[in-house]
């Protein structure tokens, strides 16, 4: 019973936490603009986050190390430092997000100003770091994030026509003849960034970690990954959904969070507002606290300092002083004025520039029988894994001229 | 010879001419093109505050979220507005922007009504000015739509 209860919390967390501001803000343009007609990329990426994320919690459990301790063991200081480097940068840009997503979520439960929940918001989710248990943060943010159902919910109240969305899954250009070739594929990799962000596999291998996990945990973090996530997914193709029910015929193209929450106003009232809201602050403190925590990670298991919510703050001291240091960056970042929503349009299209430095690595080591014994990768598992290298490497290459090309989309 | 010579000197005055014609499209295509963009902002604003405005009046909305919902709606028609003002353009194209300006114009009139009617709870001068904004959403995205077409 305790083994049900304990795979049910597992799935449940990774449904919740599936989502973030990236995914909210970019399905939502993207249901606005192309209706459904990207809802593969979602599909994509998401298969994508399954395959890498299953590869590197099973490395965690196995090896019982961190993935960045290892990839500087067995690639060498350089190409751990590009990897470092870029993912380290892409999570402070994601964290940045995160952190103005959730002042966004609580201007629209006050009418206060993000600019001044901001600062409240940064030093919210380090106190919670500080103070509360890992496993608490992990479960409860990850069910409260859960919420977002809501939008699940609401495809079905609004009642669109079936096989008018059906169609527009099919369909491979623009509903909207006004959309040039060249958005479309930008916000393709936008869509597939912010499914394969960079964090999720961090934090994922880490709380590996952080939970001791063992090789007889390798099969309840397979379950976590391939149903949580796809149901996580489900929420996202949700909020592409309502947006492409509601707001693409009406011709509103998203620019801020509150539009995100207007077709479930429009379906269930002030009741699935008030729960969308709700959702909208879980979702971004739980992603808040997760890449926050993945600053101290990466940094600390590239160096070799101690880390860990286990291990006392004292001794771990440059872990805490990582986080404090990116949060208070994030936080400056923000106070310049810069629009969170194009902070978060920003970091899920360079996620997709850093992903193959982020996940080539993993790919590696989890081939490697002098970390991995008997439990390296099937040949199932590799093929789809160099697949999807490719379709990494093409998107990371397209990523930065179709921004320019775009002027990011506009 | 002199008919080579001549032949040349009409084929440069030919590219020359052409290159002007071409450039002065280029020119006027972007103009049209910078039109187009700063339009469909203001359209997209103008109608998210109308819709924002009728979820209001149905009490889907909950105070906040139409206070957001009409203040960022004022900050991208004001980004439109700023936009269209600071453009340099000549012939139909600056016909084309006073037009598309006074549409913008008067949707941040409506917004700015909106807002101060919702200040003092007042409902039925809200659902005028959620006409209007549907008005000038409509009239900016035609005109969107023209521009685009000439772009």
């Amino acid at each position: 019973m305790k083994a049900i209860l304990g795979l049910a919390l597992g799935v449940l967390t990774a449904i919740g936490g599936f989502v973030d501001i990236g995914d909210l803000v970019t399905s939502t343009v993207v249901g606005s603009r192309f209706g459904m007609t990207l809802v593969w990329a979602i599909l994509v990426g998401m298969v994508g986050i399954c395959l890498f994320a299953q590869m590197s919690g099973r490395v965690a459990a196995i090896s019982g190390r961190a993935t960045f301790e290892i990839i500087r063991e067995r690639l060498g200081d350089r190409l751990a430092l590009a990897n470092l480097g870029a993912s380290f940068l892409i999570n402070l840009l994601t964290l940045t997000a995160e952190v103005g997503g959730i002042a966004l979520a609580m201007q629209l439960a006050s009418s206060i100003q993000p600019m001044l929940w901001m600062p409240v918001a940064a030093f919210a989710v380090w106190i919670v770091i500080w103070r509360v248990k890992f496993t608490i943060l992990e479960n409860v943010t990850g069910m409260l994030g859960l919420a977002i159902v809501v939008f699940a919910v609401a495809v079905f109240v609004l009642q669109p026509n079936w096989l008018d969305l059906g169609m527009q899954v099919l369909q491979r250009a623009p509903v909207h003849s006004s959309e040039s070739p060249a958005t479309y594929w930008y916000f393709a990799i936008a869509l597939f960034g912010s499914a394969m962000t960079p964090y999720e596999v961090f934090f994922y291998s880490s709380g590996a970690i952080e939970e001791k996990w063992t090789k007889k945990d390798v099969s309840q973090s397979r379950m976590n990954v391939l149903v949580g996530f796809p149901l996580g997914a489900m929420l996202s193709i949700s909020l592409v959904a309502v947006a492409a029910i509601v707001l693409l015929p009406q011709e509103i193209a998203v620019t801020s969070l509150y539009q995100v929450a207007l077709p479930v106003a429009q379906a269930l009232g002030t009741v699935g507002l008030i729960i969308a809201i709700l959702g909208f602050v879980a979702v971004t403190f739980g992603a808040a606290l997760e890449t926050t925590l993945s600053s101290g990670y990466t940094l600390s298991q590239f160096f070799g300092w101690p880390w860990g919510k286990m291990v006392r703050p004292a001794h771990a001291s440059l872990f805490h002083l990582t986080m404090i240091v990116s949060l208070l960056i994030g936080l400056g970042i923000l106070m310049t004025g810069v629009n969170p929503v194009q902070v978060t349009e920003l970091s899920v299209v360079f996620s997709a520039v850093a992903l193959p430095l982020t996940y080539l690595p993993i790919l590696i080591i989890a081939n490697d029988p002098q970390y991995m014994g008997k439990e390296t990768n099937g040949k199932v598992t590799n093929f789809f894994g160099l697949i999807y290298l490719g379709i990494i490497l093409i998107a990371a290459v397209a990523a930065i001229p179709l921004l320019i090309i775009t002027g990011a989309g506009s | 010879m002199s008919m080579d010579k001549r032949g040349q000197r009409l084929a440069v005055a030919g590219a020359v001419a052409l290159s002007i014609a071409l450039a002065g499209c280029s020119a006027q295509s972007t103009q049209y093109g910078q039109l187009a963009q700063a339009t469909g902002t203001a359209a997209s604003a103008a109608q998210s505050a109308a819709y924002t405005l009728s979820l209001h009046r149905l009490r889907d909305l909950i105070g906040p979220v139409t206070d957001t919902g009409l203040s960022d709606s004022m900050t991208n028609l004001q980004q439109a507005a700023d936009s269209l003002t600071g453009m340099t353009l000549t012939g139909a194209a600056r016909t084309a922007h006073d037009d598309l300006l006074k549409h913008v114009r008067a949707a941040q009139d409506a917004v700015l009504r909106a807002q101060a009617m919702l200040q003092i709870h007042s409902d039925s001068p809200v659902a005028s000015a959620r006409q209007a904004l549907e008005h000038a959403a409509q009239a900016l995205s035609l005109r969107e739509s023209d521009l685009k077409a000439k772009e």
